[in-house]
């Protein structure tokens, strides 16, 4: 694990998506595609953003895996790739494995005290 | 997965487990030390292990039925709410928990605070590393 972090010079994919996802545009830009697939204009669209900065964001999102892109004639379709963004299940699976480990701690302090 | 559903058996009656789930002494022998009495509107505080004292409130109290309080969550200053529900049937009782209001969140902004919750990278990095060398496996859950 430590190596990790010994290697500031090249990002891993981990850097990536965190910078991937530290910003708000971004985030919503995964929330949009996460309800459907996107060519690069309609994604301008909804944000009032130029191309050009859309894209910006697009290669970000590109680079940390989290969108693929396929041709589709002139235009190339964003999709969402939510596979690196299970950290998210991981967190709300914390909050499961606590309460179940806190139900059972209640079940066996009633059953087995006085 | 937007909210969370356990449910525990527990061989005694309900009287019992509302008890212990409202009784601070006892609530702390399974759970945490917090000031809690089961009154609507009881403000208390549940010291968690990441983010120090949450500050909860008493929503709703159904003597051995139902206990309601907010639970919030730090990182994005909104509130969760923890249910209790009690259901006794002969010597034993259902508890069912319920913990809702996630979905005021987006999974980017989960992914985003996930690590704080892991007290380091340990548990999911090796999994999105995993993921990052193999995007074939892309939909597979882990």
């Amino acid at each position: 694990m430590v190596t990790l972090y010994s290697s500031p010079a090249k990002p891993t994919q981990l850097d990536r998506v965190l910078k991937a996802v530290g910003d708000p545009t971004r985030r919503q830009i995964l929330d949009l595609l996460a309800e459907q697939d996107l060519p690069v204009g309609r994604i301008a669209q909804k944000f009032k953003m130029s191309r050009p900065a859309v894209i910006k964001h697009l290669q970000i999102l590109h680079s940390a895996k989290l969108v693929n892109v396929r041709p589709d004639g002139r235009e190339r379709i964003q999709s969402l790739n939510a596979a690196p963004l299970q950290a998210a299940d991981a967190w709300l699976a914390r909050f499961e494995s606590f309460w179940e480990s806190s139900l059972s701690k209640l079940k066996h302090q009633i059953e087995h005290t006085p | 997965m937007k909210s969370i559903k356990k449910e525990i058996l527990i061989n005694a009656p309900a009287s019992k487990v509302w008890e212990h789930i409202t009784d601070p002494a006892k609530i702390a022998t399974w759970f945490t030390p917090m000031d809690f009495a089961p009154k609507v509107g009881h403000h208390f505080t549940l010291n968690s292990k990441c983010g120090g004292g949450l500050s909860c409130v008493v929503q709703e109290v159904v003597p051995q039925r139902k206990l309601v309080y907010t639970f919030p969550i730090a990182d994005f200053k909104i509130d969760t709410l923890v249910t209790f529900t009690l259901e006794q049937s002969g010597a034993a009782t259902k508890l069912t928990l319920l913990h809702t209001g996630f979905d005021q969140l987006t999974a980017a902004q989960m992914a985003e605070v996930a690590p704080k919750y892991d007290g380091g990278w340990g548990t999911y990095l090796p999994q999105l590393q995993a993921q990052a060398a193999e995007p074939t496996l892309a939909t597979a859950k882990a």
